[in-house]
């Protein structure tokens, strides 16, 4: 028995979790539930549109960054006269839909939630099963959560179903505990008094008795079926196929995509499809966190997004907001490389691979290819390494209504006992998308010259043509939602471990979810308020400011502090704190440009705050289901949990006897791994471009140097052209191509040398009192490493770009301020 | 006419020749001020740089002229299509962004604006085609110091 002290805390607690579940779904008053049709299930219609920040891009591609072989390199070759020629070649493959729905499915959402939406499920007899098969029939969440939390999710279950009478499950019967009298959400609501559940016994709808419902009341109507139905719905969701191209005009540049240089150009062609399963799975992978982690170790976001999804009105803003559509997932290449989410989909979609060998350009007018047909050799598909994902699972068939743009395309009916919506014939279906290169026409050029546009071009002899001929790729990529969030709900294992111990290659259930949060490392929930980084400079800052106020000496006097004992403490940590240390941005802060001190207590505090913000910024991003835009190794990502590491860290530091841990040499630290995508502009990887010292060359003129330090911006004399530039902007952060042309025009005129004074007594300045330099009006590193503008304009655009990935991606920070006044004002 | 009775007008002339004398300074001046492809009406909402797809929404006979304009090339930098060029300013065509700049070298940069819109309705465009075939005006950066209210839009354009 519990001393009566903690009952309050207890109670608290319970209804903290309870609110916590609510969040899960989207809240509404059903006290008078209005009256519903009969269901009416109309899978795989009227699905709902994600909005970008739930989709993940999934490439098809190997290790090395390269689509299939029957898109990867492939000569396209033109014939036609010198001048410009439109260039386009249709592309055909084929995809099984009956297969892509098993990308994820039930597997997942029904080992979470013990197969609740089974048919076998709903009408078992559950009153004469022994202990050991309630345990079988209850899944995980089920088990660890106590009555008052299921009854929570139930009573919303109920009342989503009943509002959404199109959703196949709200035809499902369940019958009572004995297996008999089977009834529909609907017909138990008309049944039990016309009324739904709640959670409130003073209404006089049904209430749970965990809630103060009465007993017997509920036994007799909705407690007879209440422990069959299920803790969440599922929902269907738009997911989309997408292509991006590059081809090798100007030399080089699809190794420069393998390289991890460049991203890829998109196609315009989209094919939409539907996906059911993932909402749900999302939402009991999220429900088991939140059944069986402690509240402290819950993530405080993961669960949000669902929520977002679910509002209309939200949906709505996404639409229109500029903000929003700035933040299009512009996923590069990352995301096929080296992480669990997409090792598991690679070898999903190198199922699918087997039905997609048909890629047939057929001739244009001035357009052929030499290409042969590929090959059907299985060695060069992907392939599934091990089982799990593979087989069906509930699918949709392709909906020809759904596309936004009239795309050619022929189907194949297939009949089985997954499609859901069963009178669409549409399952195995080829698609005749077109490849046009990004600046189309192309150009041939005059004999003697060297293509721009082409790898090569010869006459024909005895004709005014041409023979021109350029490699080609494409990369078609699978926009599906959830699935990052889907894995910082769970772990999972799709690599084989070598330790034979539990959790070793052995002892996985492969294709089951563990729980990621139980062991997740700390860094995941750190926050401002627990961070020991910055707790201590927080507090040696106020204990240098709590002696400056007692001994009444001026702050601005900077060798007055040194005689202060905990001022002292502050300079001599700032000091020590140089190099890679957790500080080493508050010392690079405090002794830049060589500057050696004193310095006042303000310079402590700017440079500090300058720390505290960046540091606490940083926390944030990693949290589940943000972006952390500043790993080191792997700049563009999604935080996912560090799933693999996770388990890892569980294993050796839970399982393993301290003797074991020494020998094996293994640390408490767990690196943060991650996968999937971030919003960013800059491919991942992506090193800067070189850096080059200003020169004294004005490049004929163009410039007339006005500065301090000289020709900074093009220090090459390679900015000829404002298209130039243009092409630069489009191949490093398209998304944005529209606000870095207009920010540019109007910072700088496009002038890579541009600079304005940060002298308040002139006229015209800067707010920076370093002043403002080249294409975008940065400044000398006041607000971080980005905020560079007096260097080469390559690194000019890096810069920039990279400060507004910082940002967010959107240009503003998070109380909506810009760095650019332009973009305050509505003008960019 | 009696004397008395042309002094009764005097004051009356002298009024009439005040104000005429007042409303030809006004003309005087606010004509000088004003450009001569000023726009009267309502002025066209756009974008400083509008989206690239923009472009092919425009009517087909805009689309034709924007054509001729482009052919009337005289010269081609790093891929800047240059239409026009003086001592004061240059148009040139960018095609990435599908845009045309007026850039400006020299005061009265508000003259060189002028008669750059001027260049472009000589091929048959109404004012506010300007405004979205996208023509745009740029300063040179010092120039920009001298002229910070400077109106980057074609005359009849907002944002």
């Amino acid at each position: 028995m519990l001393p009566m002290v903690f009952k309050p805390a207890l109670v608290f607690s319970r209804l903290a979790l309870v609110a916590l579940f609510f969040s899960l779904f989207t809240s509404s008053a059903h006290a008078l539930a209005p009256p519903q049709p009969p269901p009416d299930p109309l899978p795989c219609q009227n699905p709902i549109v994600p909005d970008e920040e739930i989709l993940t891009h999934h490439w098809m591609a190997n290790d090395n960054r390269e689509p299939p072989p029957q898109v990867h390199k492939q000569t396209i070759t033109v014939i036609g006269p010198a001048g410009p020629i439109n260039v386009s070649e249709p592309i055909e493959f084929t995809v099984d839909f009956s297969k892509l729905g098993a990308l994820f499915g039930p597997t997942n959402s029904d080992y979470n939630e013990g197969e609740y939406q089974e048919k076998d499920h709903k009408n078992a007899n559950i009153s004469e099963l022994e202990p050991v098969d309630i345990s079988k029939y209850n899944g995980p969440g089920q088990k660890a959560g106590n009555q008052v939390m299921l009854d929570a999710l139930r009573v919303k279950y109920v009342d989503y179903i009943w509002r959404n009478s199109h959703l196949p499950e709200a035809s499902d019967e369940f019958t009572n505990t004995n297996g008999d009298n089977p009834r529909r959400i609907y017909d138990m609501r008309n049944d039990f008094g016309e009324q739904l559940p709640d959670l409130d016994p003073n209404t006089s709808n049904p209430t749970p008795p965990s809630y103060g419902g009465n007993k017997n009341d509920w036994q007799n109507t909705w407690g007879q079926y209440w422990n069959k139905i299920p803790t969440t719905y599922d929902e269907f969701y738009k997911a989309y196929i997408v292509f991006r191209e590059e081809s090798n005009s100007n030399g080089g540049h699809i190794d420069k995509v393998l390289n991890g240089q460049y991203c890829p150009d998109w196609l315009d062609e989209k094919i939409t499809f539907v996906i059911p399963k993932y909402f749900r799975t999302t939402t009991t992978s999220g429900q088991l966190n939140q059944l069986i982690v402690p509240k402290v170790a819950q993530s405080h976001n993961s669960n949000d997004l669902i929520l977002k999804n679910k509002d209309a009105d939200f949906l709505e803003d996404q639409k229109v907001s500029r903000g929003v559509l700035g933040k299009i997932i512009d996923t590069c290449l990352k995301a096929f490389k080296n992480n669990p989410v997409s090792n598991s989909l690679r070898k999903v979609i190198g199922y699918i691979y087997d039905f997609l060998p048909t890629l047939n350009p057929s001739q244009t007018v001035y357009a052929q290819s030499n290409q042969t047909l590929p090959s059907s050799d299985p060695d060069s598909c992907m392939r599934i390494l091990i089982d799990g994902k593979e087989g069906q699972d509930a699918y949709c068939a392709f909906n020809p209504s759904l596309q936004d743009d009239d795309i050619e395309y022929t189907c194949t009916n297939k009949i089985d006992q997954y499609k859901l919506d069963s009178n669409n014939e549409n399952v195995i279906c080829t698609f005749k998308i077109k490849w046009e290169p990004k600046h189309n026409p192309m150009t041939i050029p005059e004999v003697g010259n060297k293509p721009d546009d082409f790898d090569s071009c010869t006459p024909i002899p005895g004709t005014v043509l041409y023979r021109c001929q350029v490699e080609v790729s494409i990369w078609p990529i699978f926009k599906i939602p959830w699935t990052t969030e889907i894995w910082n709900n769970t772990l999972f294992s799709d690599v084989k471990e070598s330790e034979p111990f539990i959790g070793s290659d052995e002892f996985q259930q492969f294709g089951r979810p563990g729980v990621y949060s139980w062991f997740t490392p700390n860094v995941i929930f750190k926050d401002e308020e627990s961070d020991a980084t910055i707790k201590l400079l927080r507090d040696m800052l106020s204990a240098c400011d709590n002696a400056i106020e007692e001994s009444g000496i001026d702050p601005n006097d900077s060798s007055a502090l040194y005689g202060l004992e905990k001022c002292q403490e502050l300079v001599d940590f700032a000091q020590d704190a140089g190099g890679d240390g957790p500080y080493g941005d508050f010392n690079t802060c405090l002794f830049q440009g060589g500057i050696l001190g004193p310095f006042s207590y303000s310079d402590y505090v700017d440079c500090a705050n300058q720390f505290l913000t960046n540091t606490i910024k940083e926390l944030e991003r990693k949290k589940p289901g943000k972006s952390d835009l500043n790993v080191e190794k792997d700049v563009n990502i999604r935080f996912i949990g560090g799933t693999d590491c996770s388990k890892e860290y569980v294993w050796h530091n839970a399982l393993y006897p301290i003797a074991a841990q020494k020998t094996y040499g293994i640390q408490n630290a767990c690196p943060v791994e991650s996968a999937s995508a971030r919003d960013t502009r800059i491919p991942p990887g992506t090193n800067p471009p070189d850096t080059f010292p200003p020169t004294d060359d004005n490049c004929d003129g163009r410039y007339s140097l006005a500065n301090p330090i000289g020709n900074f911006g093009d220090p090459n004399c390679d900015f000829i052209s404002i298209e130039n530039f243009a092409r630069e902007v489009d191949r490093v952060d398209p998304v944005n191509f529209d606000r870095w042309m207009c920010l540019a025009s109007y910072e700088s005129t496009y002038s890579p040398n541009a600079w304005l004074t940060g002298d308040p007594s002139e006229a015209y300045y800067s707010p920076d009192p370093a002043g403002a330099w080249g294409l975008f009006q940065m400044g000398r590193g006041r607000n971080g490493e980005f905020d560079h503008g007096d260097v080469e304009w390559h690194l000019q655009l890096f810069n920039a770009v990279n400060y507004n990935g910082l940002l967010g991606g959107d240009f503003v920070d998070d109380s909506g301020t810009s760095y650019w006044e332009r973009i305050n004002d509505g003008t960019c | 006419m009696r004397l008395d009775n042309i002094k009764r007008f005097i004051p009356v002339f002298a009024i009439l020749f005040v104000l005429i004398i007042i409303v030809l300074i006004y003309s005087i001046f606010s004509s000088s001020n004003k450009p001569s492809t000023e726009f009267q009406g309502e002025p066209v909402k756009t974008k400083t740089i509008p989206p690239r797809e923009d472009v092919q929404k425009l009517p087909q006979e805009t689309k034709s002229i924007r054509g001729k304009i482009i052919e009337s090339q005289i010269d081609e930098i790093g891929g800047d299509i240059i239409l026009y060029k003086d001592d004061s300013m240059d148009i040139k065509y960018i095609p990435t962004p599908d845009i045309f700049f007026v850039s400006i070298h020299k005061e009265p940069v508000n003259e060189a604006k002028i008669k750059a819109q001027g260049w472009f309705l000589n091929f048959g465009l109404e004012q506010t085609e300007l405004c979205t075939l996208p023509v745009r005006f740029l300063l040179d950066f010092e120039l920009k110091k001298t002229n910070p209210n400077f109106n980057p839009l074609p005359s009849g354009c907002s944002l």
